[in-house]
């Protein structure tokens, strides 16, 4: 009988036991194991549970308990901090996905992790390159490519080549720049401003970047990085020829502008008389009321950016309007409002105004 | 009730170092918090182990009280060969996956302090101790800000959010209670330069202008500056600004004021195909060098007599293709180098890429300065 009882409360132990575990398990992993913390998709702290420390003080983790990336004699630096009875281990950079990391207590091998490589399905891709037509100005100052996903800064570059009549591959054409947007998912690519600029050296050594009655491929290669780690797949190639140099300031008297009428919701329309810097159009150009006050609503601009589609949140009210310009709004040769991208110093200049203005009446 | 008065006094003492601790600023104006520096693009020190964070993606410089002030009068001389993969170890991640964005010494205790990103953009601030990387807290430290978003006298078109003007700061430095600070645009071809005292204040004294340099005489061009310093010319003080295509272009300080169109004088071409890269001034014995860093060039040493004593501005185009003109300068025997700062009096701590594709961190000692 004893037997029985003992074997009955064997059996006992090892259900409540073999229950605790599996409840843990669901919660997360190996009770017995480290786990990872996980925000935003992104691994920022590796959790110790108490039992895998129990040989380690609390006030000597920091000291014994080390995390190493596999391969390397140092630990990664982060912080340590308790939380519920575990050791939570926060590094200064989130984990990198793919990769292994062991963890050490006094010194001794005890673990391995591996951050898994990243689900994420999205891969990076270029959205649109401005300007985007097809025939440009052979002073062109800047392409703008713009990315599906945030991009990894560096060696960009590498990644982009400029081919002149299907044949010959340019060198030096491009500023060595990075200027990504803040969110890095568009980057300002500069035609080298110094090739560009007439007697500067460059200039005159290696002459424009383009010339004019050329056909050119930008070439945009694939495997570009994001900040996730993931490379884009497909390259891209836009085509284009070359006219010739624009050396006229935009103006603003010069373009057309469609009315819409009072108590409608209808589009302004502004349309340019050539086309203009796409992403510069959108953040230069605003439309004031009669009291001065700007008109809340949504401003578009087409993909040739030569017109720009002004759709307010409320109904138009009758008064007199204006269109505001920024002065650094640029044409596709980086002549803007104010000057021309080359300032000859023997001509004469005029006084620039930050704000330029086109008044119109809404009826 | 002895003790019970004791009790009281300690708390009461303690209320009152809380209080001082967390709100009174510093001799610099500066308060206890956690800055929310999104970016650091560049760094400079300033007196006292401050250090002065530019911040691109926040359109801020940050001023940091590292408390690193233990004055060192000659540093060590600093070999560390691969030095990002070190880094990255550190980070737990793998040298693709980081980029140095700068490195700078603290001239007062001669420790060097190193801007990592990572590659989903995260800043992180680290300090060398010997070959021990260790991390900068940017978690309640004193630190005051000061924005460069709006400046008073400049568009301030920002009410639907399209008319923020990205950019990206090329180069900052401080010099006698003056944060100077260069950017470049995303989208404009431009020269955004500004000058801001320090200590901050809430009232905006900084200045933001046109620079421009006339190439040539020519054709004038306010094109964005790369990397600058400050020097003293025979009693006035210059900024000392080059561009891509490496012109050096000299600026007088007392010039520099809001709202200015300020031209430069250029007093030398050091070469096309290259751009600037990093520029200190190294003072050794009798003379001063403006030493510089180039992306497709050797570094280059201008001695200051030379520069003060150079009257004209270049006017005439360079003929021979590649060549130089206007300012005599030495090449130095020294390549790829990607950054750069003094480490002490005599030697200049240099970040550079080997011609086996290593980033080592190494010391260039007083031979090449003399």
């Amino acid at each position: 009988m004893d037997n029985y009882i003992k074997t009955g409360f064997c059996i006992l132990c090892s259900l409540v036991f073999y229950f605790t575990f599996i409840g843990c398990a669901e919660k997360r992993g190996d009770p017995g194991s480290v786990s990872i913390q996980w925000e935003s998709d992104k691994a920022v702290a590796i959790i110790f549970p108490q039992q895998f420390l129990s040989s380690v003080p609390k006030d000597s983790v920091k000291e014994l308990l080390h995390i190493r990336l596999a391969n390397a004699d140092q630990p990664v630096i982060g912080d340590y901090f308790f939380k519920n009875n575990e050791v939570v281990f926060k590094p200064i950079i989130s984990f990198t996905r793919g990769l292994k990391y062991k963890v050490y207590v006094r010194n001794e091998l005890i673990d391995e992790i591996t951050i898994p490589a990243t689900n994420s399905i999205s891969t990076p891709e270029i959205l649109a390159v401005y300007p985007a037509l097809d025939t440009l100005p052979e002073n062109l100052l800047k392409f703008y490519i713009l990315f599906s996903k945030p991009m990894q800064e560096g060696d960009e570059l590498k990644h982009i080549r400029l081919i002149k009549d299907d044949r010959d591959t340019l060198s030096s054409v491009f500023l060595d720049l990075e200027l990504w947007n803040n969110e890095r998912t568009m980057l300002t690519l500069w035609l080298d401003p110094g090739r560009i600029k007439r007697d500067l050296q460059p200039n005159k050594l290696m002459g424009p970047p383009l010339i004019k009655g050329s056909h050119y491929q930008l070439l945009i290669d694939r495997d570009w990085q994001d900040a996730e780690g993931i490379l884009s797949k497909e390259s891209l190639t836009k085509n284009f020829f070359t006219s010739s140099r624009d050396s006229v300031s935009p103006d603003e008297k010069k373009w057309t502008i469609n009315i819409p009428n009072a108590g409608t919701k209808d589009q302004l329309i502004i349309k340019f008389n050539e086309p203009l810097d796409h992403v510069l159009a959108e953040r230069t150009i605003s439309v004031i009321n009669a009291s001065g006050n700007e008109v809340k609503g949504k401003l578009k601009v087409n993909d040739h950016g030569s017109i720009v589609y002004f759709s307010p949140d409320s109904e138009w009210k009758s008064g007199d309007h204006a269109v505001e310009i920024e002065s650094r709004l640029e044409d596709l040769a980086g002549n803007n409002l104010d000057r021309l991208f080359d300032v000859d110093l023997n001509e004469k200049q005029e006084l620039t105004k930050k704000i330029h203005k086109r008044q119109f009446e809404i009826r | 009730m002895k003790k019970l008065f004791y009790v009281v006094a300690m708390s009461i003492v303690f209320v009152l170092f809380i209080a001082a601790d967390r709100s009174s600023p510093n001799q610099y104006g500066m308060k206890k918090g956690t800055p929310g520096i999104k970016s650091i693009s560049a760094l400079a020190f300033g007196p006292d182990g401050i250090l002065f964070i530019g911040d691109s993606k926040s359109a801020s410089v940050f001023a940091i009280d590292t408390k690193d002030k233990t004055a060192v009068d000659k540093a060590a001389n600093v070999e560390i060969k691969n030095i990002d993969v070190k880094i990255a170890a550190a980070l737990g991640t793998e040298a693709k996956n980081i980029r140095i964005k700068d490195i700078v010494v603290n001239p007062v205790s001669k420790k060097i302090y190193c801007a990592v990103e990572n590659m989903d953009g995260t800043p992180v601030l680290l300090k060398l101790e010997g070959e021990t990387i260790q991390p900068v807290s940017l978690k309640d430290i004193e630190f005051s800000v000061s924005s460069i978003a709006n400046v008073p006298g400049e568009d301030q078109k920002d009410n639907r959010g399209r008319s923020l003007r990205e950019s990206v700061i090329s180069d900052l430095n401080y010099d006698n209670g003056t944060v100077m600070l260069s950017g470049i645009s995303n989208q404009e071809f431009s020269s955004a330069f500004r000058v801001i005292p320090f200590p901050f204040t809430d009232k905006q004294q900084q200045s933001s202008l046109e620079i421009y340099h006339a190439a040539h005489g020519k054709y004038e061009t306010n094109s964005p500056i790369r990397t600058f310093t400050t020097t003293t010319l025979n009693g006035k003080k210059y900024l000392v600004a080059s561009y891509t295509c490496t012109p050096l272009v000299l600026f007088a300080m007392d010039e520099l004021q809001q709202g200015k169109h300020v031209k430069g004088r250029t007093v030398g071409e050091f070469g096309a195909g290259n751009s600037p890269i990093d520029m200190i001034t190294v003072t050794n014995k009798d003379n001063s060098y403006l030493v510089m860093a180039n992306s497709s060039r050797p570094v280059m040493r201008v001695n200051y007599k030379k520069i003060a004593t150079y009257e004209g501005s270049l006017t005439e185009p360079i003929k021979e293709s590649f060549s130089t003109a206007g300012v005599d300068f030495v090449t130095l025997p020294v390549v790829s180098v990607l950054q750069m700062d003094k480490l002490d009096d005599t030697k200049v701590l240099i970040l550079q890429r080997k011609s086996n594709g290593d980033l080592d961190l190494s010391t260039l000692t007083d031979r090449l300065f003399s």
